[in-house]
């Protein structure tokens, strides 16, 4: 009698639970960016996913108890989960606050983040018990509740990053477990209405408390939001959610904004309110007006396209809070483009400072998109006199925090659309701030001189030019050669501002130091390297990767080499650290962290089962295979996407909802089938074809489509992904519908796999990407499908088979 | 809480080890394995060094690392600097003992006290409220009454004891400030680290001669310098 009662809504239910769970992870990885960074998000995420592997694995130690406690398992799992949603935030941000830049040198703090992955991979382990009790004791109906499974996922991505404009990042985290609750209430026999009567309320009084009391995030104290903080006089004039980021306006007296200003400026620093996002500076708020006769960017390199010629037409890129327009604007421009992807920050300006930034968001002579510069590219045909990029880098390197981020903007294939929408005497500008060892003006160099050579310009000097100051260095790239006189007025600009011309077609080496000298002066030898000498070989021998960064690897800020690990750990012993880049250094740490955890959590049950236990190296292969592809797939899709729709968070509600739902259709279809050998190898050998040509046409379609209207390319988007991701869909359920007809006891053990296999997949897809790029992970989506495939064919026809088919 | 129990256990555990000769000998192996070695010379900053027992300025969780080759937080997401940059920062404006010197972000007011190990005055300015407090009242409890610590904005400089043989700034900026280049006594020397607290830092000297401002970058001091590939 409770199983008739509790089956109809056991799918509704899942798609709540699961909706709650999905909306929760973006939720924490979007808290945990805001507080931290987003590469310690990201390791902390994936160990406290690996949730999911271990309730296969708990539910495989205690099978039997499984299908008996179904009932009542499956809507207590949900419940609990639902109130450990808001119990490990309070506890994460409030208990056991870490910061991660002090894992380096507080041993404490190894403690406090081991204790964060704890408390993070509670809510998901419970959730995800819930949702593997139900695959296990229903499997019969696996395809239905694996369709539900998806599609309330599906919804979660969108949901949590709708709610994300509106609602404070904590207290979403904290109400998200409601859903769970409601899952749970929901599921619930008749039997237990009494519990659910008290239990239920309780939950939901508990959570709704908590939502109420949350408190404030807890920072980094070396984040940019937490030091200003600590300026006198500070005031926080306007915060604000967003899926882009977390919006903070702050203003104080001790607050300025002169990056590398000349020594030659002897006036006052005015700038006084700060726009931050996620805890890191976006731009200041630059109240500069027609009738000012100063401009603060006038005293740093960024002021030398200025210097010669007319910039009638000039195109800002991540334009932020608008500097680099009013600089434009003060130099005469009768035009300015300006793009800046963030649009809740352009609506919050708007709303603060309509009269301060009148003319950035509502002057005439300028526009204004809000999408990703590189969508503007594909879109736009408009020739400019300069386009200008932000400055490149942080102040003092950023320690390589940047690493795994895509910058799509500083590509090969960024430059060569900057270059072909430059009149003839237009110009690039591009600046950066010198690090050392030196990387990123290097790999800016390399990525000009490509451009300038790729573009048929027999001598690249002639088109190039560069000047430093003590902590920036700034390069022009002419579409037509430097004339005499425009080199004349770059080193009379140089002069007047305490500048030193670095490149300059007929430079003399004695030009180089004469205002900033340099100890050690590998850099300006490295540049002429690059531009006059064998820079192939360069690329080869340098201990870091310099080579552009390009679409397929879109990794600007990443120049580390593993394999010149030894090398430097001969060299710089425990000192190593900052060689290996924070970002780059932590995905590998997240890997090796995940692949031993997950190895343990789909070992263990080897033991109750038996190494030589029917079908074990099937099992094992299957889910994990499946687990690896889908995952790959739905990676590189998100990356393709970001161009398209001119948004990262666009891209991923948009891939994550349509490869979930369809997959959930998919998984709904298989329901129909019989689950025989011969009909998996037919899916999975058109799982990896439609992947196969998928990626063989995506590119070229999105490339040649990018400038259509959305509604063309919603529908582009849904036809691409919806054959590949409907036939994704159906091996898992039909998979673990074959094992439940011999091997009922090894489903929780599959589901364990493929959890394991999936959170791999996601540290393993950053690494391969770096190192080789997406294309690759793309391949290997395929190939994970067709490995799955080739070990169906060879181990189930051996043996196994006739086990299986005979049932 | 997690704090003081482990503290307790530590000091249960080990007792010497917050003993004053324990550190005594701690700070001379510093000098010689951190410093000396990494050539630096002037024999009033290594005096310096050996002098100033570090372990009063990092906080007490951190004092069993005080002498340890890395910079350590002290809060307020501010760090005490490594003892070689501590060092390197003093040698490369070359401190006499007739020298006033302004240092930009106090912080615990070890560097502070270094210096004033060596010259006549040394004025520190602190825009942290809580930092500038806790490094004036630790420099009256150590006797250093040749240090005048003020809570503000260093970006303004100290322009009443204007102008300064040398300039240490702790904590750089995006910009020099015009007004501490202003307070620079002509042939004075202003030395600022570029970088990150933990890791990598470049260290700049600014020199003012005949009014003429020039800057050198001088190598990174955490680490040896790195090579270009043969």
């Amino acid at each position: 009698m409770q199983q008739e009662f509790f089956l109809p809504r056991l799918p509704l239910a899942l798609s709540l639970h699961s909706l709650a769970l999905i909306a929760f992870q973006i939720e924490l990885m979007h808290l945990l960016s805001i507080t931290q960074w987003h590469h310690f998000a990201f390791m902390v995420i994936s160990m406290a996913m690996l949730g999911f592997g271990a309730s296969g694995t708990v539910l495989a130690l205690m099978r039997t108890n499984v299908r008996q406690s179904s009932h009542l398992l499956i809507p207590f799992s949900m419940v609990v989960s639902g109130m450990l949603m808001s119990l490990t935030i309070l506890a994460t941000q409030k208990l056991i606050p870490f910061d991660s830049y002090l894992l380096f040198v507080e041993p404490l703090q190894l403690l406090k983040l081991l204790l964060n992955y704890l408390f993070l991979f509670l809510p998901l382990f419970v959730g995800a018990v819930a949702i593997g009790a139900a695959f296990i004791s229903r499997t019969e109906q696996v395809g239905k509740l694996y369709f539900a499974n998806l599609l309330g996922s599906g919804m979660g991505a969108g949901a949590a990053l709708l709610a994300m404009s509106f609602v404070d990042p904590i207290q979403l985290a904290m109400v998200t477990g409601l859903v769970s609750v409601a899952g749970g209430t929901i599921s619930s026999p008749k039997s237990l209405l009494r519990l659910v009567r008290i239990v239920v309320p309780t939950a939901v009084l508990i959570i709704v408390i908590l939502a109420v009391t949350a408190p404030d995030p807890s920072y980094s104290q070396f984040k940019s939001f937490s030091r200003i903080l600590n300026l006198p006089d500070v005031t926080l004039l306007r915060e604000r959610p967003s899926p882009y980021g977390h919006l903070h306006l702050v203003k104080s007296p001790a607050l300025r904004y002169a990056p590398n200003l000349s020594l030659a400026y002897t006036d006052a620093i005015t700038d006084r309110a700060f726009l931050l996002n996620n805890g890191n500076l976006f731009g200041p708020i630059n109240e500069w007006s027609q009738e000012d006769d100063f401009h603060v960017l006038d005293f740093t390199t960024d002021v030398l396209p200025y210097v010669f010629g007319d910039r009638k037409r000039v195109l800002i890129l991540s334009a932020g809070t608008g500097t680099d327009v009013s600089h434009a604007l003060h130099h005469g421009a009768s035009s300015v483009v300006a793009v800046e992807p963030h649009r809740h920050a352009l609506a919050l300006l708007r709303e603060v400072f309509p009269e301060q930034l009148r003319f950035y968001l509502d002057d005439p002579r300028v526009v204004l998109h809000a999408t990703e510069p590189r969508t503007f590219l594909g879109r736009d045909t408009t020739n400019f006199d300069l386009v200008a990029l932000p400055l490149l880098e942080a102040f003092g390197g950023t320690a390589g925090i940047f690493a795994v981020q895509e910058q799509y903007l500083l590509t090969q294939e960024a430059f060569q659309q900057l270059w072909h929408r430059l009149n003839p005497n237009g110009l690039i500008r591009a600046s950066s701030w010198i690090d050392y060892p030196p990387r990123a003006p290097l790999r800016l160099l390399a990525t000009l001189v490509e451009l300038l050579e790729d573009e048929g310009m027999d001598q690249p000097v002639l088109h190039l030019a560069a000047v430093r100051n003590w902590g920036t260095i700034t390069f022009l790239v002419k579409r037509s050669p430097f004339e005499p006189s425009e080199l004349a007025a770059i080193r009379e600009t140089s002069r007047r501002l305490l500048f030193d011309p670095t490149l300059l077609p007929d430079l003399h080496p004695s030009e180089r130091m004469h205002f900033h000298h340099m100890a050690d002066t590998t850099f300006l030898f490295l540049l002429d390297e690059i531009l006059a000498g064998d820079r192939r070989q360069l690329y080869e021998e340098y201990r870091f990767n310099i080579r552009p960064a390009t679409d397929n690897q879109p990794y600007f800020s990443q120049f580390l080499k593993w394999m010149n690990l030894s090398h430097f750990l001969d060299l710089y012993g425990q000192q190593v650290f900052p060689f290996l880049e924070l970002g780059s250094l932590t995905i590998g740490i997240t890997f090796v962290q995940i692949s031993i955890a997950a190895i343990v959590l789909v070992a263990i049950p080897l033991f109750k089962r038996g190494r030589r236990a029917p079908l074990t190296s099937w099992t094992l292969l299957y889910f994990s295979g499946l687990g690896l592809g889908f995952m790959f797939y739905e990676i590189v899709l998100i990356q393709r996407f970001i161009l398209y729709f001119g948004s990262p968070v666009i891209a991923a509600a948009v891939v994550i909802g349509l490869v979930l739902a369809c997959s959930g259709v998919g998984s709904y279809l298989s329901s129909s089938f019989h689950p025989t050998r011969e009909r998996l190898t037919l899916i999975l050998a058109a799982t990896g074809i439609l992947l196969l040509g998928h990626f063989l046409i995506t590119e070229a379609l999105l490339q040649n489509t990018i400038g259509s209207p959305i509604s063309v390319r919603t529908i582009i988007t849904l036809l691409l992904i919806a054959p590949p991701a409907i036939a994704m869909g159906m091996p898992f359920p039909l998979g673990l519908r074959q094992l439940a007809a011999t091997h009922q006891d090894s489903i929780a053990w599959a589901w364990s796999i493929n959890g394991c296999a999936s959170i791999i997949s996601t540290a393993l897809a950053t690494l391969i990407a770096l190192e080789v790029g997406f294309r690759t992970v793309s391949l290997l989506a395929a190939f994970a499908y067709a490995v799955t495939l080739i070990g169906t064919v060879a181990l189930l026809s051996r043996g196994n088979s006739e086990e299986i088919e005979r049932e | 809480m997690i704090h003081l129990i482990l503290i307790l256990v530590f000091t249960i555990i080990s007792p010497r080890l917050l003993q004053a000769p324990h550190f005594e000998r701690e700070r001379q192996r510093m000098v010689v394995s951190q410093i000396e070695r990494r050539s630096i010379k002037d024999t009033s900053t290594l005096r310096a060094m050996r002098t100033v027992p570090r372990h009063l300025f990092v906080p007490s969780h951190l004092i069993r690392q005080a002498y340890d080759d890395n910079p350590l937080p002290i809060g307020f997401g501010q760090t005490i600097s490594q003892p070689y940059i501590v060092a390197y920062m003093t040698e490369v404006v070359r401190p006499k003992a007739h020298h006033r010197v302004l240092e930009i972000g106090a912080g615990s007011g070890y560097q502070a006290a270094v210096l004033a190990e060596i010259v006549k005055h040394v004025y520190t300015i602190e825009i942290i409220p809580e930092l500038a407090t806790q490094a004036e009242e630790r420099l009256e409890r150590m006797q250093y009454t040749n240090v005048s610590v003020k809570t503000g904005d260093g970006y303004y400089g100290w322009p009443e004891h204007a102008p300064f043989d040398a300039i240490v700034v702790t904590a750089a900026a995006e910009y020099i400030p015009p007004p501490l280049i202003e307070q620079l006594r002509d042939g004075g020397r202003m030395v600022i680290p570029v970088g990150s607290p933990f890791f990598v830092q470049t260290l700049m000297l600014v020199e003012k001669l005949n009014g003429r401002i020039t800057t050198t970058s001088l190598i990174p001091v955490r680490f040896v310098p790195f090579r270009r590939a043969p």
